[in-house]
């Protein structure tokens, strides 16, 4: 057993109190489930904003197995007034991977929790745990020869669909939006109950992972990007396997292509014709993907200039910006749809298409293939070397699916971080209707000049996308209670006032999207 | 995998060292997390994904040989998702082993996560950005950053002396080698050093 504490200790709580606790924590789980040591937390801890370590440290990490045992931390931390940060599978790199929003929270690690609780190949669907993979979903699919396709986010092998659902994200198959395809979900409360939302309340109900609304108000939503309760099940749907997988890329090399290239997408995208969350990748996104360095290009420091971009566009025939679409269906389907998407293009005259079989093993567009097709890959980690020191930041602003607004957000977002001395390394996932404008904010955090300049550059990105109406889906802990003031005073109260009927002692993720009843002063 | 050791010699003696250390408090520090491990367990350097290593990588491959001889093993890393599933089995492990590396950013994310994942413990770990006019160094631990320091980029020796400490010297630090050779060219790159103790904790 470790004993020695890290001396780090939750907001408000003295070390007599935290340790009475951690002894509670030790019987209820067993010595190995119960973290305290500073070697045992620093795995929690790579948190890559621009803030010190010290900010996001955790006091102790605790894992569970089961419901119960999910149930009787929620007492203790009750009992002691112990804040507590819940991470399922914790690979929310770029948001504040696994380590807790404020510093002296316990984290609640449900990695252990990885049951596959039920996959049913009629009706399409699935149920797991917090702590299962979608790379081990992928295995059991495969496993079984079910005609299943998984959607997930790019750290697919690794990362997992409750928490990737819990924090809205997004993958890239037509079931792209996975909060859209979640069905039924298991919440454990701060005062210990278990909700079950949807049809989930009803004994004996066969339809908790098949209608997702249940009755009266649904309240699903209200417990993602929340912390009004801890999740311990998801049901989501999968879509079944298409017989025909058609991926493609194209290529365009005019930066400013970008509003041409939405206008002719978003018919195809709203209309079904191109079913999948399309991306839209800036040439650095891609090259970084591929295995470029900026070293191997420049040693200069601050934003890349525009002429190595094109440099690299030549030597890697990458685009300024490449487009991934896949149409999915049986042969006819796809026949037709192919020849309404390669005319679409022609009458555009501009952009070269790339096939699978023209493109071969090459990355970026074999992983890109893999993503849009369900198979889990690991590639896009690549971003994290294209200027290295370990810095990652996404700023994610919502943008209407049209191309000037693209075009206006890409130009804003580029020249404020070539202010800052950082490049535009983004991309466009694109709905029907609206876009995810996803920008990774690279920096050097060895260098803490360079972070204090990253930490200033997301702060303008921040204030200068609110002054034209925008504002972020998602955003890492540093600046989560910055972007809930974005959205608004009466939104706020409402979400306070949720917590304090749910969680009054304040003890689950306190500052999660904001949400801090000791903070909050309306 | 295994890394042919006179290629290693080759690679870090074209490369640009001389005499500089890492920042004394770091080092210490260093040598303090591995005076508490083990001296007899085995040590596994993990290596990037590249065909040939980077003279950094090369240099910090040298001090663990120094440190370990013939019985260091090494293991390649790469994107592939049975590689990281099977290394985060690895870190699972109950018999006592220390892996140690000096990874770029993007594999060492994978390995911090998978230790944390397997519930392993880091003993080190520390950024490290070489840029042709200065070295930038972050520790990391859980609580705070406790060393972000500059040093003069025209050595990496430190990175030997590093992996020296990191690897557990079982022999003496006379026996690290002493290269002086210099090259014109500018160095540069961004690592992660790091040393995870795998197996029972106070185990030795
Ligand atoms: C190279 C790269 C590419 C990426 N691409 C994508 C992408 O394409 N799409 C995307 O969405 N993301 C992407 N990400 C971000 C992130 O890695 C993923 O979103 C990932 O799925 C989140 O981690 P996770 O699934 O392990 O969830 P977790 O880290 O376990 O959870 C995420 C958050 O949800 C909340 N939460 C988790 N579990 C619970 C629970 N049981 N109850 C209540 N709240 C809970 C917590 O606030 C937690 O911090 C990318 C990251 C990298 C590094």
């Amino acid at each position: 057993m470790a004993d020695a504490n890290n001396g780090v200790l939750p907001r408000g709580v003295v070390q007599a109190e935290f340790e009475q606790a951690v002894t509670k924590f030790r019987a209820l789980l067993g010595d190995e489930n119960v973290l305290v040591a500073a070697d045992q937390l620093a795995p929690y801890n790579k948190i890559m904003m621009s803030v010190e370590n010290a900010e996001h440290a955790p006091s102790a990490a605790v894992t569970a197995t089961t419901v119960e045992q999910v149930q009787g931390i929620v007492r203790i931390c009750n009992e002691h007034k112990i804040p507590v940060w819940t991470i399922s599978t914790g690979r929310n790199f770029g948001y504040g991977s696994a380590a807790p929003g404020q510093r002296g929270q316990v984290i609640l690690d449900l990695k252990k929790m990885n049951k596959i609780l039920k996959v049913d190949p009629v009706m399409c669907y699935a149920l797991v745990e917090p702590g299962v993979t979608y790379g081990q979903l992928y295995d059991y699919i495969q496993e079984n020869d079910y005609p299943l396709m998984l959607s997930f986010p790019a750290p697919s092998a690794i990362a997992g669909p409750l928490g990737n659902t819990m924090d809205r994200g997004v993958g890239y198959t037509p079931y792209g939006e996975h909060f859209m395809m979640q069905c039924g979900m298991e919440v454990v409360l701060a005062n210990g109950e278990i909700l079950r939302t949807g049809m989930g309340g009803v004994p004996g109900s066969n339809t908790w992972q098949i209608f997702k609304w249940g009755f009266g108000p649904t309240l699903d939503g209200m417990f993602t990007q929340a912390n009004y309760g801890i999740t311990t099940k998801l049901g989501f749907w999968l879509m079944p396997k298409p017989p025909v997988f058609k991926p493609f890329e194209v290529v365009f090399d005019d930066e400013a292509d970008i509003n041409e290239i939405v206008e002719m997408l978003r018919p195809l995208r709203i209309n079904g014709v191109i079913q999948n969350s399309v991306v839209i990748a800036n040439i650095l996104w891609e090259a970084s993907t591929a295995g470029v360095r900026r070293s191997d290009y420049t040693m200069e420091p601050g934003s890349t200039p525009d002429e190595i971009l094109r440099e690299i566009q030549t030597t890697t025939g990458l685009g300024a910006w490449n487009v991934y679409a896949a149409l999915y269906g049986t042969q006819e389907q796809v026949d037709v749809n192919w020849k309404i998407v390669t005319d679409a293009f022609a009458s555009l005259g501009k952009g070269r298409i790339v096939t699978e079989e023209e493109a071969g093993d090459r990355q970026p567009f074999k992983y890109r293939a893999q993503l849009m097709s369900g198979v889990p890959n690991l590639q896009e980690f690549g971003l994290y070397n294209w200027r290295g020191g370990g810095g990652s930041m996404w700023f994610a602003p919502v943008s209407e699916a049209r191309g000037s607004e693209c075009e206006k957000q890409a130009r804003l977002a580029k020249s404020i971080l070539n202010k800052h001395g950082l490049d535009y390394v983004g991309e466009f996932i694109v709905a029907p209707r609206d876009m995810h404008h996803v920008i990774d904010v690279l920096f050097n955090r060895a260098d803490p000049e360079e972070t204090a300049r990253a930490d200033a550059c997301f702060n303008e990105l921040l204030d200068e996308f609110e002054k034209e109406g925008y504002a972020v889906y998602r955003v890492n802990t540093r600046f989560q209670e910055r972007v809930a003031r974005s959205y608004g005073k009466v939104k706020r109260d409402v979400e306070h006032a949720i917590k304090r009927a749910l969680d009054p002692n304040n003890i689950l993720a306190p500052g999660k999207s904001g949400i801090d009843l000791d903070n909050y002063t309306g | 995998m295994s890394i042919d050791r006179r290629f290693v010699l080759k690679s870090a003696s074209l490369s640009t060292l001389a005499v500089l250390t890492l920042a004394r408090a770091d080092m210490a520090l260093a040598a303090t997390r591995a005076a508490s491990m083990n001296n007899t367990h085995p040590v596994l350097v993990l290596t990037n994904d590249s065909t040939e290593p980077s003279p950094a990588e090369a240099a910090f491959l040298q001090g663990a040989y120094a440190a370990q001889g013939h019985a260091l093993q090494l293991q390649r890393v790469d994107y592939e998702p049975k590689v990281i599933r099977a290394l985060e089995r690895q870190l699972r492990s109950d018999e006592t082993m220390q892996v140690i590396g000096l990874l770029h950013d993007g594999l060492a994310t994978l390995v911090v996560d998978a230790a944390r994942s397997a519930g392993a413990r880091m003993q080190w770990l520390s950024l490290h950005k070489i840029t042709p006019n200065a070295v930038h160094h972050r520790l990391l631990n859980a609580d705070a950053d406790v060393c972000s320091c500059d040093t003069d980029a025209s050595s990496m020796y430190w990175l030997t002396e590093l992996a020296h400490v990191l690897a557990g010297p079982t022999l003496n630090s006379a026996m690290l080698p002493k290269i002086e050779s210099r090259s014109g060219k500018a160095i540069s790159g961004s690592f992660v050093s790091f040393s995870i103790a795998v197996g029972r904790p106070n185990h030795g």
